[in-house]
């Protein structure tokens, strides 16, 4: 495969990948053309990878974590978790959910958009990531249970739990 | 709660996530970021070789021959009307070509068996390569004032069906021609910042071909149809290239067998970059990988700004640079050379190769390149 042939089938899907993991449109695009610049330069490489596309999947999410660190420098600290919690409680809809996923741990937030965005199992997770199906289960289960921790049996954040 | 919360997640992430996007700019940005991203590189590793690069311009067609005015090959190009003819790569000496042996195309990554005659532009980039099973060529041409137009030309002989042969982009005008005597199809697809145009054809029988091509808007007028039936054509299948480098591999992995092979030729409008390529021994996920571009970059210009560059500490070995931890470049001749690896082989691996690299041609002269081990 081509890098424009790949570009054009898969970069939409790396794209809206990447809305998930930083949550923002630009940011996701200026990720992923940063990304797939980098691809571009080492494709040859690339193209006789046996899974492609899963080798890109992996430089996006790496590069989202230390791109995000160096350059975006906004990582989610307690004080939005709180605000995300108020903001649910006020809307009570799904963008409050998204508010609470946004706020997750970057690890936590990467298994959980792969596993229930990209419909991956725990071992092709691992592969991108870098770790053991265990540690992505580890993740997975820390990452729900901190959701779950804000959000009642109704479906609208517990904002008393979450604001001292 | 469970079922119902985590149905609730995956909604909630499509929600944020399934919006449109526009496949054709994007890969218009990431190509343009790609090719200044390889510019920067090269430029850091050819400063002040202009004149290195005339030779090779020079060095190319009076060494080897250029292919595409010959008139006598398998396909039947008319000499002496080739107004775009292709440089040519080394040969490899007593390798069969596609048209005698196609049984063995992508199966040698030493040789590629067959090469290209004709391009509808300037050639600005030759590449030429083998994957396994994959021989393929890629050509990068001038529109305007611009590199703008990406070719690539991929032989095999067991088509991976996982392959993605053609996106699917919406409005695909599809028509029957003929390439050197073959039925073959043309997909042209309509697109908005890029114009998009696959010819699949069987030169022989038992391998498939494919020629892609890829023009931004801006330069549309610049290639059409005709053109890329015509670079088909004029494809030789009676002709190899070898894969090799301007330096000797004096050691190599032992366990692990060539098993790809990339070369590239500078041979337009930039001045600074002359060769580049790589090698690579092992699978993917368990190798070692050679590449190499020239010249090398002088110490006293290595600017301090670029986050992947750094001073090897390594002593005794000036000048050295670490892009990052586990790959190992040298100086070799006119060539910054890297050495990186994968799976169970470990840095020191890497630097026994880097350290058995030595000088075996120059950069400006095909013929002198060394063939791959």
């Amino acid at each position: 495969v081509t890098f424009e042939e790949y570009v054009l089938v898969r970069g939409p899907a790396l794209v809206r990948l990447a809305r998930l993991l930083v949550g923002d449109d630009q940011l996701a695009d200026d990720l992923v053309q940063d990304v797939l610049a980098k691809a571009y330069v080492r494709w040859s490489r690339i193209a006789r990878a046996e899974h492609p596309d899963r080798y890109v999947r992996r430089m996006l999410v790496n590069a989202r974590n230390s791109w995000w660190r160096r350059a975006v420098n906004r990582e989610v600290s307690v004080p939005v978790v709180r605000e995300a919690a108020v903001a649910a409680a006020d809307h009570g809809d799904r963008d409050a959910l998204w508010r609470l996923v946004r706020a997750l741990p970057e690890r936590q937030r990467a298994v959980l958009v792969l596993r229930f965005y990209e419909d991956l199992d725990d071992t092709e997770i691992a592969d991108i990531l870098g770790c053991s199906p265990v540690t992505v289960r580890t993740h997975a289960m820390r990452g729900l249970a901190r959701l779950r921790e804000k959000v009642g049996d109704a479906g609208y954040p517990a904002i008393q739990r979450s604001t001292p | 709660m469970s079922d119902d919360f985590e149905g609730r997640l995956t909604a909630v992430l499509h929600h944020h996530a399934d919006r449109p996007v526009d496949a054709d700019a994007l890969l218009a940005a990431a190509r343009d970021a790609g090719r200044a991203r390889r510019r920067r590189r090269n430029a850091l590793a050819g400063t002040g070789v202009a004149g290195v690069t005339a030779a090779a311009l020079v060095a190319v067609p009076v060494g080897l021959g250029t292919l595409g005015g010959s008139g006598d090959g398998v396909n039947g190009v008319a000499g002496g009307q080739l107004e775009g003819p292709v440089p040519a790569p080394p040969t490899a000496p007593g390798a069969a070509a596609l048209a005698d042996r196609p049984d063995l195309v992508g199966t040698n990554a030493r040789v590629v068996r067959y090469v290209v005659g004709w391009a509808p532009l300037p050639v600005d980039q030759l590449e030429w390569g083998v994957h396994p099973g994959v021989e393929n060529v890629r050509l990068a041409l001038t529109a305007g004032a611009q590199r703008s137009v990406d070719v690539g030309i991929v032989a095999r002989t067991d088509p991976n069906p996982d392959q993605l042969d053609v996106p699917p982009v919406a409005g695909v005008v599809t028509r029957e021609v003929e390439v050197a005597g073959r039925p073959g199809v043309l997909m042209t697809s309509p697109d908005r910042l890029l114009t998009h145009r696959w010819l699949f054809w069987s030169p022989v029988d038992g391998v498939d071909m494919r020629v892609t091509v890829t023009v931004p808007d801006e330069d549309r007028a610049a290639v059409d149809d005709a053109d890329v039936v015509r670079l088909a054509s004029s494809i030789r299948l009676d002709r190899t290239a070898r894969c090799a480098a301007p330096m000797q591999l004096t050691h190599r992995p032992t366990a692990a067998p060539l098993t790809s092979c990339e070369n590239a030729m500078e041979v337009g409008s930039d001045p600074r970059a002359v060769a580049s390529g790589s090698a690579s021994f092992g699978e993917f996920d368990d190798g070692l990988f050679v590449s190499y571009v020239a010249p090398a970059i002088p110490a006293e210009v290595v600017p301090t700004d670029i986050p992947w560059l750094s001073a090897d500490p390594s002593p005794g070995s000036a000048p050295v640079f670490a892009p990052t931890t586990g790959q190992v470049t040298r100086i070799v001749g006119e060539f910054q050379t890297y050495v990186s690896t994968t799976g169970g082989y470990t840095e020191a691996d890497a630097r026994a190769v880097a350290d058995g690299l030595q000088p075996g041609g120059r950069a400006d002269e095909l013929a002198s390149w060394t063939p791959i081990p």
